[in-house]
Formats: structure tokens, C-alpha cells, sequence
């Protein structure tokens, strides 16, 4: 089915006084359909999204498995990480890493392997005219790896060096350490690997890695760009059809305890303190996700925000202030981020917290809800720069069990939001008396904020 | 680079290779327009999406700063956003007086800041209480972030801007059917800018210079690579302006660098997505035809000098050690610019480049290494290799190996595979840079305005092609040596623990 959707918002601003009130230029009605993709099961359950798009001589592939960090055992943190680097420059069983690498640069190509938390992700793109050899290369990679010593050694001697200066960057500090601080440091969502876990690894655990999660029944593959459907179809037939295998158990995820309001600081010599304000936030696929986005863009989400007016434009406190409330597996996080100089660290804590309030307690303005609709609404269609992403995130809904007609009914869902729907999820999703504050930076600057908050180490 | 809503230092990967099959017929589809006013106007549409990429270049940087000003650039691209005479405001006739007053306080201000240690704190404060009022009072006649508020309620995903050591570039995106918005949105801001709320905006800036400098050790580097590299041409001063310059600069600044240099003759303009050429131009007369052609300022940028020895820079952050090398080149279009392009590639694009191999998989002291061309395209520049060693290597040892790496580039030529790997990627580049409006308005604007001719842009891949061993061993020999070479080095500092 394709959703056509009609984007026409007359409807005014406020109005702008003097010659050329911006508001009173004509708009004609835009279409646009969202581009769709076509499903294939293969027999072996591998399945293809797939979709010609002739407006450029390129072809692109994105395979997806699920698997990631998400899932890795707690005594080998640092798993995963390894795992897509061995495997991508690991070479396979007929190729040496030197002749693998070799083969696809010489066609301009790029295929990249990486970890995207609870899936697994090899991306491709390559000059339509090389689509045949890119493909077959691809495949090889994915089902004859070859993980050959020395690079495992090296991909877990890099993934060391970067745990040792993981706590060069304050901001990273800021992020990683949040995340510990809300989710607990031995959850998945919420610990980091350390030099031992990393050297613990083998070999023979990226192997087993491989076996346990690379397997047709586990394998959704989007295939955009110049070709021709059918040759294209009858070659991926070829290379995929003759494997064989189960679906892999992926160990249960147990949800993040529910933590208590608390401060914590960490030390780090710095200009500005990093600031993290939040608790637990939402899984995919909420139901008032619509009404959610909507609250995020009047609260933090926006360059017009409220947080944005009260911290940067009004008070000049800082450069970047801004909320998120990006979903995940079993829950996401509800965060607002703000860096400034130390003395005014406790002031921008106290208006994040005042802002957080507010949205408990009222619901919005009908004019802010307005700008927060039709924003959400007009533009949309950017939400797909590429025809590939528009089929990437269509093959995303079906692996994370979302429903198909997400992107079809969510301007619908937008406009059908009230200023109550947002005071609701307001209350649901937020809590001002759970909130974790976390403070990175220089103590003696910060004064009685550092000095009275539960003292953390940066991992 | 600084941007208004990215903290990032971009490291300005100068000529992104670019070329064009006949077939793809990209060079045949853009439109050039001139206005009578001087700005010019470039014009690609393509139908991939019902959007379109609105730019604006003026063709003004951190090089066209003078001394004690730097950052002025940078804080009047900040300064655009505060709305004009008509956006952002209830009544500008009843503002204007207090914006004037809140001036007047300021000159008090910086009077006294300027004794230093003898300044009077407590006239300070009263001054600035003072400020705090007028602020108050002024803000019932303000629209907060309306020109922002208006383009994201028509749908755009967020208008953005810009600023280099060669150009300041104002970016939207709108959905096709609001090119007449933008158009008149863009105009109004350069025809009736009101500098309001400067003081908050120039703290800001100086929030963001903490952020992306003097807290980051990239950022940290970086100013003091530059700054060795260049003895006396301005690609020694950060876009964002040095702390003491920014944290005195005043509205007088940002007002006559803006009427000096964003003057339409010295503007491009480019439209790129599913529009028609001919009303675009129609809808980019009726707006900005009537802002006046101005002579332009007389530029006087020094010169940099030859240089005659090796220059070296510590600084000292707690943070592990990181290295720059940077050797003197011409900047694009020159030949050996081009053949400087090769030379990157070959050095660090890909798994199968030189110094992947060597110092990251063979010899294994470093974590990563890239090349490119930086500060800036307007002047000569410097060809950089950024390298990270990998504990308990040193940045001494990376250094031995880069040079080994770079005597074998000027005694022995480079393998013709190497030479063909590099002339298909400028081909796949140029395509890839394709796939979205706001990355091909980006190309046309920069490579018309810095060098001259978008068609430059086009040229690139056959230029690559033409490059042979010899031109790559010409040039290494010509620049690559030790004293036309600036190295870098971030050592490790005690944390102090507080």
C-alpha cells in the first residue's frame, strides 16, 4: 500500500508586522509518498526489503541480525566490540584480509561492520556497475569469516587502548557515566568493558558468536539502488538460498531497577561542568509516542525549545542544552544534557529541574502545541533523506516488532495530539522525584554542589 | 569550522573529490543567474524528495579579521538569528530605545573591565543590575527565537550557519513547496538584522569556546598547531576568536563587519532539489534584488613567509598524547594541490592505505591516522597527518615511522594500483556527494565562491586522473621535508583531583 500523504498547513503565526508578513505567502499542497519497499521471505527465512531507485549509479545493502552488546555475557563485556572488528577485518576462509580489503577498495566501495546495541549491522555501498562483486564479497564476509588470530588481537589491543583513554573527553565522561548512574553499573545498558574483560575474549568466543547469531533465520537485508529486480533477486537467491539454520536464543533482557533521586559528581579538571539530568525512560514502541515527540519538542528536543530559551537565549549559560528521549531495549533513557562554566552549574540544574516540573503540572500553550504539531508534521518529509533509509527503516519496524504502518499513520497520530495527551505522558514518563543529577567537572569550582553530591568514579 | 548548533572543530577536509560522468548530467542541469546587485545565484534541481536546500555563502571569514577583533565572524553568524526589524518582536520602535540604553550601560562596563585589576567590582555590579532590569523590562516586547520558530513550523529541519577561516554559510532546508519562504525569510535577515540580545549571545559564544577548546584536547591542540604553523597570515587565529578578543567584542564590531562584508556582490546563493529553475530565480529577484551593491573593504592579508626550520608546539592537558605534523602547500586549484590529494589518499583513505597498514596493523603503534588539507581553501595551507599513538608507543616513535612512511613517497613512485584505486574513489565521491541537496549545495557554493568556478567541482576527476608517479614524487620531494614542517604534540598533564 502506498501511504500519500498531503502536507498543507495554511494556517498562521503570529502575525509579523510591516511589508511581507512571512506568514502570508501562498502554499501550494505537497505530496509526497513515502517510498516502499518490497518484502521477500526466502525459504530459509532470510528476509529481503528491497527497492529500485535508478536516480543514481549506486547500489546499497544494509544487513541486519539481531544481536549486539545488549546480549553479550557479563564476564566478557567488550565482546560484541571485538566481534564486529575481527569480523570485518578478520578476512574470510578464501580471502587474507589484505586481498579482502584490496577487493573492495579497488571498486570504491565501503562496507563497514558495526554494533548498534541490540542488532548487528553490515553496511555496503558500492558503483552499480560493480553490484555482482560487491554483493558476492558481502556474502562471503557474512558466512565464510574467517576471524584470523591477528587480527582479533589487534581489534581487542585497539578496543584496550580506547578503554585507557575513555576518560579524556569530559563529555564522554558525562554520557557513559549517566548512563551507570540510572541503569546500574552491571546492567547491559549500563556497564562498560575494562581491560581484563576485553583480554579475556578469544578466538574461540567470536567464533561461537558468529555460529550462534549469523543464521539465515536471523538475517534481514535491504537492497536499494540501480539495478536490475529481477537479476538482482536471482543472484541473491543464489548466494543465500543453500544455508541453512535455526533461530539463535538471545538471553532475556531483565528490566533496570527503578533508582532513587541522588546528585553525583565526578571529578574532572575542566572549564565547564557536564551536566546530565534524568531517570529511566521509554521502550520502543509506545503507544502516545506520537504525544511524546510532541513533548519533547516544546521541552528540549528543538532549536526553539523552552529549555533552549531559558538556558542559552535568555541567560546565555550555555551552548548546548537539549533533552532526548530515545527508546531502547527493555527501557531507554529520559535525559536532558547542558555544559557550562562551573559557576553556573547549580543555576542550569535548578531550570532544568523548574522546566521538568512544569511539565507535570500544566499542559502546554495552544500556541506552543501548535508550533510543536506542525513542526513535527511539515517535516516530515525529511525524516528519509534517501530512498535507502526510508527501506532501512521499514526493515527496522519488522525487526524490532513495531508495527508496519508506523511511518504511515504517524502524521495522523501527530495532529490527533491534545494538549492533555501531552500533560499525560508527561506524568507517565516523567518523575521530578526520581530525577539523577550528574555533575562532571572541576570540584573546587563547583563548590557546595560537588561537595554535598555522592562522590563517583569515572570508569 | 564553528557552528551554531555543533560544537565540533571540524578539521576542514578541504577539496571532498568530486567529478562527473557524462551520464550522470549534473554539470548540464545547473543554472547560473546573476543579479543586478551582484549575487549570484546557482540553481541544481533534481526530484529525489518534494524538499529543497536554501544556502547562502558570503564569502567572509576568520581571515578577514583584523587583530583583537578575531571571533567577530563567528559571533555575527550567532547574531543573524536574533530576528530583524519585523521578526522577533512585537514593536521594534519600542525596544530600540532600550537596546540603545543597555549600550550605553556597556560602555560603562567595558570602561571599567579595561582598568584590569584596578576595576571597581561594585560599579560592575550595579551595572549590570542594571542591564538585568532593562532585560526584563525589554522582554515583553520580544518574540523569543521567532525567525527560528517560523522556518521549523513550515516544516524545515532546522536553519543552521557556519563559519570558516575563508566563509560564513547560512543553511535551510525547506519542503519544496516553501522556496518562497525561505527566500524571504534569508532576505529579510541580511536586509534588517537588530542586534538584540548581544551580551547573552556573546556568552554563549564563549560557553562554546570553553567546550570545543580550552576543555578539549583536540580543540587545545589544534589552536596551538596553528598557530606555530603560521608566523603572520591569519590562518594562525581559531574561527571562534581568541577568549580575550570574543569577550570583548561589541555590537559597533559585529555592525560594521556586517555591513562591510555581506554586501550581495559579495554573496552566493545556491538552490538545490525539486524546484524550476526559472521561478526560483523569479522568487530570488523579488527578494533580494533590492538590497544595494557596496564597494567591498580593501583586503591587506599578510603574507606567510617561507619557512626555514622545523617548528615544534607542546601542550600539556590531562589527556593521552595525540600528534599534528603540517607541511606548507598551495591551496586549491593548484596542480600540486590536486597531486596533494592523491597523496592523501594514498597516505590514509581506506584499510589499504600506507599508513593504515604500517603504524596501525603492522607495526602497531598507532590507534588511528588520518590526512587532509587545512585551515582553510582561500590562501595557501597546510597539508596535515593527525596521528594518535597506541599506548605504551610514543608520538616520537609515530613521527620516525611517518617520516620513513614519507621518504619512501619521495624515493620510490607510488604503484599504479594505488594511482587507479584513487582515480575511482574521486569518481564514487563525487557520486555519493550527490545522494543529498544539502551536501551538493554545500560543493557548488564553496567551490564557486573559494575557487572560483563550481565547474571546478567537475574537473576534479579528470584532474585526479592526470596525476602521475613522478608528479607524486615531484611534490613529495618540493613540500614534504622538515623544515617546511610544524609539529604538534598534546603531552599528558597531572589530573588535579579535587
Amino acid at each position: 500500500m502506498k501511504a500519500l500523504l498531503v502536507l498543507w498547513l495554511a494556517v498562521g503565526l503570529a502575525a509579523v508586522a510591516g511589508a511581507l508578513p512571512p506568514t502570508d505567502i501562498a502554499v501550494e499542497p505537497l505530496q509526497y509518498t513515502l517510498p516502499k519497499a518490497e518484502r521477500i521471505a526466502l525459504p530459509n527465512g532470510v528476509v529481503l526489503y528491497v527497492r529500485e531507485d535508478r536516480d543514481l549509479p549506486l547500489i546499497e545493502v544494509e544487513v541486519r541480525l539481531r544481536g549486539g552488546r545488549l546480549y553479550e555475557p557479563a564476564a566478557k563485556v567488550g565482546l560484541s566490540t571485538v566481534f564486529v572488528r575481527a569480523w570485518r577485518n578478520g578476512g574470510t576462509q578464501r580471502l587474507s584480509p589484505e586481498a579482502f580489503n584490496t577487493a573492495i577498495e579497488d571498486m570504491a566501495a565501503v562496507l563497514e561492520i558495526s554494533d548498534e546495541g541490540d542488532t548487528l549491522s553490515l553496511s555496503l555501498s558500492a558503483l552499480a556497475r560493480d553490484w555482482r562483486k560487491a554483493i558476492g564479497l558481502l556474502t562471503e564476509l557474512l558466512r565464510t569469516p574467517a576471524f584470523r588470530e591477528e587480527q582479533v588481537r589487534l581489534a581487542k589491543e585497539r578496543t584496550v587502548e580506547e578503554i585507557r583513554r575513555r576518560n579524556d573527553d569530559i563529555a564522554a565522561i558525562a554520557s557513559r557515566e549517566f548512563a551507570g548512574f540510572v541503569y546500574g553499573t552491571s546492567h547491559p545498558l549500563g556497564r562498560v568493558p575494562t581491560v581484563s574483560s576485553v583480554q579475556a575474549i578469544t578466538r574461540d568466543d567470536l567464533l561461537r558468536w558468529h555460529r550462534t547469531l549469523v543464521t539465515p533465520c536471523n538475517l534481514w537485508v535491504a537492497i536499494t539502488g540501480d539495478f536490475d529486480r529481477r537479476a538482482l533477486l536471482e543472484e541473491v537467491r543464489r548466494l543465500f538460498g543453500n544455508w541453512r539454520g535455526g533461530t539463535p536464543a538471545l538471553p532475556d533482557i531483565p528490566p533496570p531497577p527503578e533508582q532513587s533521586a541522588a546528585v553525583g559528581f565526578i571529578s574532572k579538571q575542566a572549564e565547564q561542568a557536564h551536566l546530565r539530568v534524568g531517570h529511566l525512560g521509554v521502550p520502543r514502541g509506545i503507544p502516545d509516542r506520537a504525544a511524546l515527540d510532541v513533548l519533547d519538542y516544546i521541552f528540549g528536543g528543538s532549536f526553539t525549545s523552552r529549555l533552549m530559551h531559558e538556558i542559552r537565549d535568555k541567560r546565555g549559560l550555555a551552548y548546548a542544552v537539549w533533552s532526548s528521549f530515545a527508546p531502547a531495549k527493555p527501557r531507554g533513557l529520559f535525559v536532558v544534557g547542558c555544559q557550562t562554566k562551573s559557576e553556573s552549574a547549580e543555576e542550569a540544574i535548578n531550570l532544568i529541574r523548574e522546566q521538568i516540573v512544569r511539565l507535570t503540572q500544566e499542559p502546554p500553550g495552544d500556541e506552543e502545541l501548535r508550533q510543536a504539531k506542525e513542526s513535527l508534521v511539515n517535516s516530515f518529509v525529511f525524516r528519509f533523506p534517501t530512498v535507502h533509509d526510508a527501506v532501512v527503516a521499514q526493515m527496522l519496524l519488522e525487526i524490532h516488532g513495531l508495527p508496519q504502518d508506523t511511518y504511515d499513520t504517524y502524521i495522523r497520530r501527530v495532529q490527533a495530539v491534545s494538549a492533555q495527551d501531552v500533560l499525560a505522558v508527561a506524568r507517565k514518563y516523567l518523575n521530578p522525584d526520581r530525577l539523577r543529577v550528574l555533575v562532571v567537572g572541576d570540584g573546587k569550582k563547583l563548590g557546595k554542589l560537588a561537595a554535598q553530591a555522592k562522590r563517583l568514579q569515572a570508569r | 569550522m564553528m557552528s551554531r548548533r555543533t560544537a565540533a572543530i571540524l578539521l576542514v577536509l578541504a577539496l571532498l573529490p568530486m567529478s562527473v560522468r557524462a551520464q550522470l548530467g549534473f554539470a548540464e542541469r545547473v543554472v547560473e543567474h546573476r543579479l543586478a546587485n551582484g549575487l549570484r545565484l546557482l540553481i541544481l534541481p533534481r526530484k529525489q524528495s518534494p524538499t529543497c536546500a536554501f544556502y547562502i555563502l558570503h564569502r567572509v571569514g576568520g581571515v578577514d579579521e583584523e587583530n583583537g577583533r578575531t571571533g567577530v565572524t563567528h559571533l555575527l553568524e550567532h547574531m543573524l538569528f536574533k530576528g530583524t526589524t519585523t521578526i522577533g518582536t512585537r514593536d521594534y520602535e519600542k525596544e530600540k530605545p532600550l537596546w540603545d540604553e543597555i549600550e550605553r550601560i556597556y560602555d560603562q562596563i567595558e570602561a571599567e573591565r579595561a582598568k584590569g585589576d584596578r576595576a571597581d567590582a561594585e560599579r560592575i555590579a550595579q551595572l549590570r543590575q542594571r542591564e538585568q532590569e532593562l532585560l526584563q523590562q525589554v522582554s515583553q516586547w520580544l518574540i523569543p527565537q521567532e525567525y527560528d520558530r517560523i522556518f521549523e513550523r513550515a516544516g524545515s529541519p532546522g536553519t543552521n550557519a557556519w563559519t570558516s577561516n575563508d566563509v560564513t554559510v547560512f543553511t535551510v532546508s525547506v519542503p519544496a513547496n516553501r522556496l518562497e519562504l525561505a527566500a524571504r525569510m534569508q532576505a529579510d535577515q541580511r536586509s534588517n538584522p537588530v542586534w538584540r540580545q548581544f551580551y547573552q549571545e556573546r556568552d554563549v559564544v564563549l560557553e562554546e569556546r570553553r567546550q570545543s577548546v580550552d576543555d578539549s584536547p583536540e580543540g587545545a591542540l589544534w589552536e596551538a598547531f596553528l598557530a606555530t604553523a603560521f608566523l603572520v597570515h591569519p590562518y594562525r587565529n581559531p574561527v571562534i576568536g581568541w577568549q580575550s578578543d570574543v569577550s570583548r567584542l561589541r555590537t559597533a564590531d559585529i555592525d560594521r563587519f556586517f555591513r562591510a562584508f555581506y554586501a550581495p556582490n559579495n554573496t552566493w546563493l545556491a538552490v538545490v532539489g525539486d524546484v524550476e529553475p526559472e521561478r526560483v530565480i523569479t522568487v530570488v529577484e523579488k527578494y533580494f534584488a533590492n538590497i544595494p551593491a557596496q564597494p567591498l573593504p580593501e583586503r591587506r592579508i599578510p603574507e606567510e613567509p617561507l619557512q626555514r626550520g622545523v617548528r615544534r608546539v607542546v601542550v600539556k592537558m590531562p589527556a593521552n598524547p595525540q600528534m599534528l605534523m603540517g607541511f606548507h602547500k598551495p591551496n586549491a586549484p593548484h596542480d600540486d594541490d590536486v597531486v596533494f590529494e592523491v597523496i592523501r589518499g594514498i597516505f590514509t583513505r581506506g584499510r589499504t592505505s600506507r599508513l593504515y597498514r604500517e603504524l596501525v596493523e603492522k607495526q602497531k603503534i598507532a590507534l588511528s591516522v588520518a590526512a587532509y588539507s587545512a585551515p582553510g581553501e582561500r590562501y595557501p595551507n597546510l597539508f596535515v597527518i593527525d596521528a594518535v599513538p597506541r599506548h605504551p608507543h610514543t608520538v616520537q616513535e609515530l613521527e620516525r615511522a611517518i617520516w620513513r612512511e614519507i621518504d619512501r613517497l619521495r624515493t620510490q613512485p607510488v604503484h599504479e594500483a594505488e594511482l587507479n584505486r584513487m582515480r575511482n574513489w574521486a569518481e564514487a565521491d563525487l557520486i555519493r556527494q550527490l545522494r543529498s541537496n544539502e551536501g551538493m549545495a554545500t560543493q557548488l557554493l564553496w567551490a564557486d565562491a573559494v575557487l572560483g568556478d563550481w565547474r571546478e567541482l567537475f574537473r576534479f576527476v579528470e584532474r585526479v586522473r592526470k596525476v602521475t608517479a613522478q608528479d607524486v614524487m615531484r611534490v613529495a620531494r618540493k613540500y614534504l621535508h622538515k623544515d617546511n614542517c610544524t609539529i604538534a604534540v598534546l603531552e599528558t598533564a597531572p589530573e588535579a583531583q579535587r
